[in-house]
């Protein structure tokens, strides 16, 4: 259906009827939004190039083209081509960045048509990429100062992921508690509700209006450019929720191609490791398809998918069945103003699999979760619009509107649980150079929630934020940073909330290829409707869930020093070095309640902890960059400061390896990944609910593997993955009650038409 | 030199997936700390509305000389641990076998606890003891080792005949 919106919506924007229309409408808009700004003409050069590799002189496909302080952008084609029209004569700076190769720009001349070539230097080195999250910008991820990391669309499409929980899994210093992620230790497992990370998608936040939960698997994998992760306290600049740290979810910019792109994968379980553990006689399946379209026009692109999914599940009562929706619409007013229409629909229907029966039942429910199944349906709208005023201003709003509405039913339809909640947050930023030396950063936010539910009742919060940075260029290689955020929260007819939160860094690039930073950071996050009404007796379990409503928000303070350091060519070295103090954590507490005579369950803030640790990444490749090799390591020492105990949920090591061979036209790849055994958990969860066997836990090892064969080299635009998860079968649990997936076979397929 | 890091990553691979190779998860390794055995129920059941729950206690100490209200919150506040309502197993005559998974600790005072009332605080009543002897109800410690599983905690059940009461009873 959204397929034949765009394609009507655009082939009415190319009718010459609709075009005077449209451009009529446009000078309105216009004359609304532009009333200080520089007037627009057709005028400018067009640009055309190629982009290729200085080793072999291959062409590059899909590296990103735009014109420095505007918004013109493209993508290279299957040659490595690519051509911008109307450059404005005043902007002429050509950035070029690719996956695996140096950035580069030039200073387009005079001329009014000009072709460009671009010979970028291959690196495993992603120090030149360019990044918006740290500081609400573009810069270079060199220039960042706090830690970064990375996951370029690649890592997607390599290990045919479905949700982008599967990938952050390989970044440094990040594991999850099944759904639920964790940033150097800041969050444990909280049942769902509250995160302590905050999730963006193109700069606006994901979480929902009711639990303030991340629910990873709305986001569209296949329209994912690239994943950015912020560690450490980034309330500075983001407010409520990034104590932790933030994930910022980059969508594909549309290339000036119509593009078709498809994918197909099919895959199945292995049988259980036991017969103990054997439930069905079936073979458990899985299977997706997804198909979507690109398309500009001379100002205006659009970007559209559908996905749906099928899962068997290895586990009793553990299937699902999903269906996603993407669009996503650029209209360029000028080259120097956008506005971009974003939206989002995911629609999920499963069974509910809370824990298992008991350990010898590992593939089994709880007899009291038997027949439950859950259904959802989220989706989330956002309007952006950017407007380079001159070289040295420009500013951007947004608004987003994010939608949840799911509920719990038992076998004969009796609605257990039900919840339908609404968040909108606006914003508007600006940012402003002053010399070649000073960059200020500003903003105003405001956020509204509405939650509707039987669990947590009818509620409504708002709260609004001003923000304030700056950057100071001290020399080329000396950068200092300072800012500050002021935030106001509230829930109707609860006490309001109002918070400070400062930050600073430096860095320092003694050299290129040499940096060091240093950051210090505060963060906080404000409690969610859920975590303060959340009431219901469905909980599986001989305790009752009772309101909170005296809660306040959570605090922390961070601090890094961290370096990178290029030691060859092709050897860079990461390091960091983290304090964080956390204080009034929320957490689930049990407790007797007289009136209602029964064991309850709210949330509490009881914890002070104290986190430290570091990180250390290799990166390295051989044989001419046909093999690389990552290894990350992450030592975690988390405490709880009152009672000097580890603290719940988290791993004290994670490691990980990964290694890539290229030998066109195969290509093969191994991930290694290891999280040491969670030292404590809940106990009290795993006596009350009760979870039989609930403390049988172990380390994690788990050994994925694939091959592609990519049949582009040949003219077939066509990609075939096997990929082998769970390579050696090993019985693992990353919560406890919950058994991860055995061995799991999935091939897939996926081509571009052009 | 290539060659020699290339050799050395893929032999730190493989130790690695080597180290992966151990099984994880077992379920005929169950090493939850725990005890188990048998109930037996003899003599006349209760009346279905005096008979509101029925669980298997641990109490980490003794003696108990205190309220049952005191002693529930001890319970909420995972002091005390219980089993699950094991009242779909009361019939006269019937012997049938449990389990329960705790903390390795030492247990003072290890018995079955009858709700016979609405008043989930007060309405409790001891109704077997894990004890020395068949002729001795004095209570008999419970040593719960770390990764050990103790079998033979027997109990016999006589709703009419109650072992000496530990609590005082409001």
């Amino acid at each position: 259906m959204l397929l034949v919106i765009c394609l009507v919506i655009l082939s009415v924007l190319r009718e010459p009827y609709f075009c005077k229309k449209i451009f009529f409408i446009r000078k309105l808009v216009y004359a609304i939004l532009c009333l200080t700004t520089n007037v627009w003409t057709q005028g400018g050069i067009a640009i055309t190039g190629k982009v290729v590799s200085l080793e072999d002189g291959a062409p590059i496909i899909g590296a990103s083209v735009v014109v420095v302080n505007t918004t013109i952008g493209t993508a290279t084609d299957a040659e490595g081509k690519f051509s911008l029209v109307f450059v404005p004569s005043n902007r002429r700076t050509i950035s070029v960045s690719a996956v695996g190769y140096k950035s580069a720009s030039k200073i387009a001349g005079q001329f009014d048509s000009l072709e460009l070539l671009f010979s970028l230097i291959p690196s495993v080195i992603q120090a030149q990429t360019v990044v918006v999250t740290a500081n609400k910008r573009e810069q270079s991820l060199e220039e960042v100062p706090v830690s970064m990391s990375i996951i370029e669309a690649r890592a997607f499409e390599q290990r045919n992921t479905i949700a982008l929980d599967d990938v952050l899994r390989y970044v440094p210093g990040v594991n999850f508690q099944q759904s639920q992620v964790n940033i150097r230790a800041s969050s444990g497992y909280s049942r769902g509700v509250g995160s302590r990370v905050l999730l963006l998608m193109d700069g606006v936040p994901l979480l929902s209006g009711d639990t303030g939960e991340i629910t990873f698997e709305s986001i569209p994998v296949f329209q994912i450019d690239k994943v950015e992760v912020v560690k450490g306290a980034g309330s500075a600049l983001y407010g409520s929720g990034a104590l932790g740290g933030v994930i910022n979810v980059l969508t594909k910019e549309v290339d000036e191609h119509t593009t078709v792109w498809w994918k197909l994968y099919g895959g199945v379980y292995s049988d259980p490791a036991y017969d103990q553990w054997k439930w069905s006689n079936n073979t458990r399946w899985m299977n997706g398809q997804s198909i979507g379209f690109s398309t500009r026009s001379e100002d205006a692109a659009v970007a559209a998918s559908v996905q749906r999914i099928s899962d068997d599940g290895y586990r009793e009562q553990d299937w699902r069945r999903k269906y996603s929706a993407f669009l996503k619409a650029q209209y360029d007013l000028s080259p120097y103003q956008s506005i971009t229409v974003t939206s989002n629909l995911f629609q999920q229907y499963r069974g509910d699999f809370l824990w298992w029966k008991d350990l010898k039942n590992a593939l089994r429910p709880a007899d009291a979760q038997k027949n439950i199944t859950v259904s959802s349906l989220r989706f989330n709208n956002a309007v952006q619009y950017k407007h380079f005023v001159t070289n040295d201003f420009y500013y951007e709003t947004k608004a987003v509107h994010f939608r949840g509405n799911w509920y719990r039913d038992s076998l004969n339809n009796k609605r257990m649980d039900e919840s339908i909640s609404d968040a909108v947050v606006a914003e508007l930023q600006g940012n402003l150079s002053i010399g070649s030396n000073n960059i200020f950063t500003a903003g105003i936010v405001g956020n509204y929630e509405r939650v509707k539910a039987n669990i947590f009742g009818n509620h409504y919060g708002n709260g609004a934020a001003l923000y304030l940075q700056n950057e100071y260029m001290v020399t080329k290689g000396f950068s200092a940073i300072a800012g500050l955020r002021h935030d106001f929260q509230q829930v109707i007819g609860l006490q309001q909330y109002q918070q400070t939160n400062p930050k600073l860094g430096v860095r320092y690039t003694i050299e290129e290829g040499h940096t060091v930073r240093l950051s210090a950071g505060r963060g906080f996050r404000a409690p969610s409707i859920g975590e303060l009404y959340t009431s219901t007796k469905n909980t599986g379990s001989v305790a009752i869930i009772i309101p909170s409503i005296n809660l306040q928000p959570e605090h922390s303070e961070a601090y890094e020093i961290s370096s990178s350091n290029n030691l060859t060519e092709n050897l860079r070295l990461e390091t960091a070095l983290f304090h964080s103090d956390y204080s009034d954590l929320i957490e689930p507490n049990v407790q007797s309640d007289t009136a209602v005579k029964a064991v309850t369950l709210n949330f509490r803030n009881i914890t002070q902890a104290r986190i430290r640790g570091f990180e250390l990444s290799v990166l390295t490749s051989f044989l001419s960059h046909s093999v690389t090799v990552d290894g990350h390591y992450n030592y975690n020492w988390a405490i709880d400061t009152k009672t000097g105990a580890f603290l719940r949920f988290r791993p004290r090591h994670i490691a990980s390896i990964n290694a890539e061979w290229t030998k066109k036209p195969f290509e093969f790849g191994a991930d290694y990944r290891f999280v040491s055994r969670i030292e404590a958990i809940d106990d009290k969860l795993v006596e009350l609910a009760p979870i039989k066997n609930g403390s049988q836990r172990v380390a994690n090892h788990i050994v994925d593997a694939r091959c592609g064969l990519n049949l582009i080299e040949f003219g077939i635009p066509v990609r075939a993955t096997l990929n082998i998860n769970n390579l050696f079968g090993y019985n693992y649990n990353e919560l406890i009650g919950n058994i991860s997936p055995p061995r799991h076979f999935v091939l897939s397929f996926e081509g571009i038409l052009q | 030199m290539r060659s020699f890091t290339l050799l050395c990553s893929s032999v730190v691979f493989c130790i690695l997936i080597l180290d992966g190779c151990d099984e994880g998860l077992n379920p005929n390794n169950v090493s939850e700390p725990g005890f188990g055995g048998s109930i037996t129920f003899v003599g006349s059941l209760p009346p279905a509305d005096s008979l509101n729950d029925l669980r298997i206690v641990a109490v980490p100490y003794y003696p108990i000389d205190t309220l049952y209200q005191t002693l529930i919150i001890k319970v909420i506040e995972g002091v005390i641990p219980f089993s699950a309502d094991i009242r779909s197993s009361v019939d006269s005559g019937k012997t049938v076998q449990y389990e329960m998974f705790l903390k390795p600790k030492i247990y003072y005072y290890v018995a079955i606890v009858q709700q016979y009332g609405q008043d989930v605080f007060s309405q409790w009543k001891v109704v077997s003891v894990y004890s020395v002897s068949p002729n001795d109800p004095s209570p008999k410690s419970l040593v719960i080792g770390d990764g050990k599983f103790t079998n033979n905690v027997n109990f016999t059940v006589d709703f009419y005949h109650l072992p000496p009461q530990p609590v005082r009873i409001h």
